[in-house]
């Protein structure tokens, strides 16, 4: 699908005519030919006029007021503290949120003539998107759904899924893709779908800046073909370029116009508890030799690889997405198995059993590990396992809350939360426990500066002042350089390492 | 009242497939009476408690008795209608008068045992179609919904933790 020449040509259907005439560069984001489609005039996508909603068996609006108005090939920006209500909005556009108290209106996108789909919303958690087994099928269903030509359904799941970099087998299966990869296959069945308006839930978030960049070209084309696209994005740096507005949504729900400032945490600065650190001590944590760890199919995620964690020191592991950091994590945490090669962690094979009580785990998708009724009942439910008294218990669990800035929280459903919220809430429990090594993927999605400041700051105390191990995987090598004793990069299946 | 909804007629629909499911599953000859009302009542009270319809527990217990009828489960024929009509009546009844039963033990257990309770009527009303002596039929009818009663208890109070942890995960 790719010419030798590298430069890639796609028909895009245009948005309003609905009729295949622009022929887009993605590679150069750049529309080489627009003969025919005549833009009926510059209008509305979305119009939202004074609305507020509040969901059900709350008074409460979550978002108040908002006035938002996205014009034909625009592209709007919404940033704002972690659970300010960046999803919400995204939901009430899309029109998913339940029956709740709604005040306003959001109108402006009309029944396309072809039957496409008009609003498409990409979720920052990707793995509630999926339906199909196949990566195939699960972009070849939104075609399906807008009763597509069979015979020509192939060449643009191919073309979507080009677009996104992410260029795998059909029948390759969406159960064993990355996060990362998720995001882009979702992505890719809605691009696929050519919708009026594309919303896409923390990007950055999922994606790696490899990922980010072939985004912003996809975007870019897109944009030129009178697509229109609202972010919600913590971290708009990598995006700038495709931007036209911003906006903040603050803490009580009101949107507000914005700005963009580039913002860089310097974990070493003076005064910061990042400045200072604890360094190796005595005592070897994790030890890997020769690790090799293969996938469904047999052939290697990764192999020979080499790692030693000695205690109190903090690592951090790069790489892009699906170049195989998680699959390390959990073997480390004796999740997986090796398939060569030989793991000790605290001087034995690691056996999830064994390992309870001194080795916490933070998954990338924190809704796996959260399945208490109640923010408080989720953060004492390492303590109850372990037969702490009540008194103790609630000391600690209030301690943990306090910690994780999520006091306010303690009697909500950890599963109606934010995104950005579960990853605090299961950091809160993984903390809870008082591990001696903490495996931490990807902590940082969905959440806002401050708060990544926060859990950064509050990582290095505990580093300090415990002796805590941290072994931290990341997509985004920039994000807290300086910070770890031993930083590592995972590139086509190995790992290379240096000292920061 | 707004029409009910597709995902409210499918989860009744379930509950009632459950609730038949149970009974096929648990005809075990254990010698103790009334044990399929564990299973009834649980089912009756989670249909009530996750579709707020005054008539939610009354249609499942029509769909299942309807069901039962039709595939010949048990010996009432026609009347077997009643087993799973009437306690499902007692149960919608007791949650439009108790609105907060679902968060309380106590409530869904004193709700569970007033429905297992017509399982005296049911019995009652059998012995009486068959002649037999009005002595013996009180006697069997208490002796029926007794057992009946603690089971459906058993259920009942298997009901708000459930209820409560599908509300949190957003499911109803």
């Amino acid at each position: 699908m790719i010419p030798a020449s590298g430069i890639y040509l796609q028909a895009v259907t245009c948005p309003i005519t609905r009729s295949s005439i622009f022929t887009t560069n993605y590679n150069t984001g750049d529309a080489v030919a627009s003969t025919a489609c005549k833009r009926r005039e510059v209008d509305s996508v979305v119009r939202i006029k004074n609305y507020s909603y509040a969901y059900p068996d709350t008074t409460q609006f979550a978002i108040r007021n908002i006035n938002l108005d996205i014009e034909t090939g625009q592209c709007h920006c919404v940033s704002g503290p972690t659970g300010s209500g960046k999803t919400t909005l995204g939901l009430a556009i899309k029109g998913l949120l339940p029956p709740g108290k709604e005040e306003g209106r959001i109108s402006g996108v009309s029944a396309t003539e072809d039957g496409g789909t008009d609003i498409g919303i990409v979720l920052q958690n990707p793995e509630i998107q999926i339906l199909a087994s196949t990566i195939g099928a699960e972009i070849a269903f939104g075609l399906e759904n807008l009763c597509v030509d069979p015979a020509a359904m192939p060449a643009r799941v191919g073309e979507a899924l080009e677009a996104v970099g992410l260029d795998r087998p059909f029948e390759n299966e969406t159960a064993h893709l990355s996060m990362g990869q998720k995001y882009r296959l979702i992505l890719a069945s809605h691009l696929v779908m050519n919708p009026r308006l594309l919303i896409l839930d923390e990007p950055a978030g999922q994606m790696d800046p490899d990922g980010l960049k072939k985004l912003l070209k996809v975007i870019q084309a897109l944009k030129n073909a009178g697509m229109s696209f609202l972010l919600f994005e913590h971290n708009p740096e990598f995006l700038t370029e495709i931007i036209d507005v911003y906006w903040h949504l603050d803490s009580e729900g009101y949107l507000r116009a914005g700005h963009f400032k580039m913002s860089v945490y310097d974990p070493l600065r003076s005064g910061s508890p990042g400045s200072g650190r604890l360094g190796a001590t005595d005592g070897e944590v994790v030890s890997v030799r020769k690790l090799t760890v293969s996938g469904a199919d047999g052939s290697p995620i990764f192999s020979d690889l080499l790692l030693r964690v000695a205690k109190g020191q903090r690592v951090t592991v790069y790489g892009a997405n699906g170049t195989g950091k998680t699959t390390l994590l959990r073997c480390l945490a004796g999740f997986v198995q090796a398939s060569a090669g030989d793991v000790m962690v605290f001087g034995k094979k690691p056996v999830p059993r064994n390992l309870r009580g001194k080795v916490g785990c933070l998954f990338q998708n924190p809704q796996q590990q959260l399945f208490e009724n109640t923010v408080y009942d989720e953060v004492a439910f390492p303590l109850k396992r372990y037969g702490k008294r009540r008194s103790a218990m609630a000391s600690k669990v209030d301690e943990m809350l306090s910690m994780c800035e999520i006091g306010e929280l303690a009697e909500f459903s950890p599963h109606k939360l934010s995104y950005g919220q579960k990853h605090l809430v299961a950091l809160a429990s993984v903390l809870a426990a008082d591990p001696e090594l903490l495996l931490l993927d990807d902590p940082f999605a969905g959440l806002d500066q401050s708060r990544c400041e926060m859990i950064l700051n509050l990582l290095s105390r505990l580093n300090q002042e415990k002796g805590l191990t941290i072994i931290w995987a990341c997509h985004h090598p920039q994000m807290f350089s300086g910070w770890a004793d031993l930083e590592f990069l995972m590139k086509r299946g190995k790992i290379f390492a240096h000292s920061s | 009242m707004t029409r009910i909804s597709l995902k409210e007629s499918l989860f009744l629909g379930f509950c009632a497939v459950f609730i038949l499911l149970s009974r096929a599953a648990l005809r075990l000859h254990l010698g103790i009476s009334g044990h399929v009302m564990f299973s009834t009542m649980f089912f009756l009270l989670i249909a009530r408690g996750c579709v707020p319809r005054f008539f939610a527990a009354t249609i499942t217990g029509l769909f299942a008795g309807t069901a039962a009828m039709a595939l010949g489960m048990g010996k009432g024929g026609p009347l077997l209608l009643i087993k799973f009509v009437l306690p499902a009546m007692v149960v919608d009844i007791g949650a439009m008068a108790l609105p907060f039963m679902f968060q309380s033990y106590l409530l869904c257990a004193l709700v569970a045992a007033t429905a297992a309770s017509t399982k005296f009527i049911d019995t009652y009303v059998m012995d009486r179609l068959v002649s037999m002596n009005p002595d013996i039929i009180l006697q069997h009818a208490f002796l029926e919904a007794a057992p009946a009663v603690l089971f459906g208890v058993a259920g009942g109070l298997f009901v708000p933790p459930v209820i409560r942890r599908l509300k949190s995960y957003g499911v109803i």
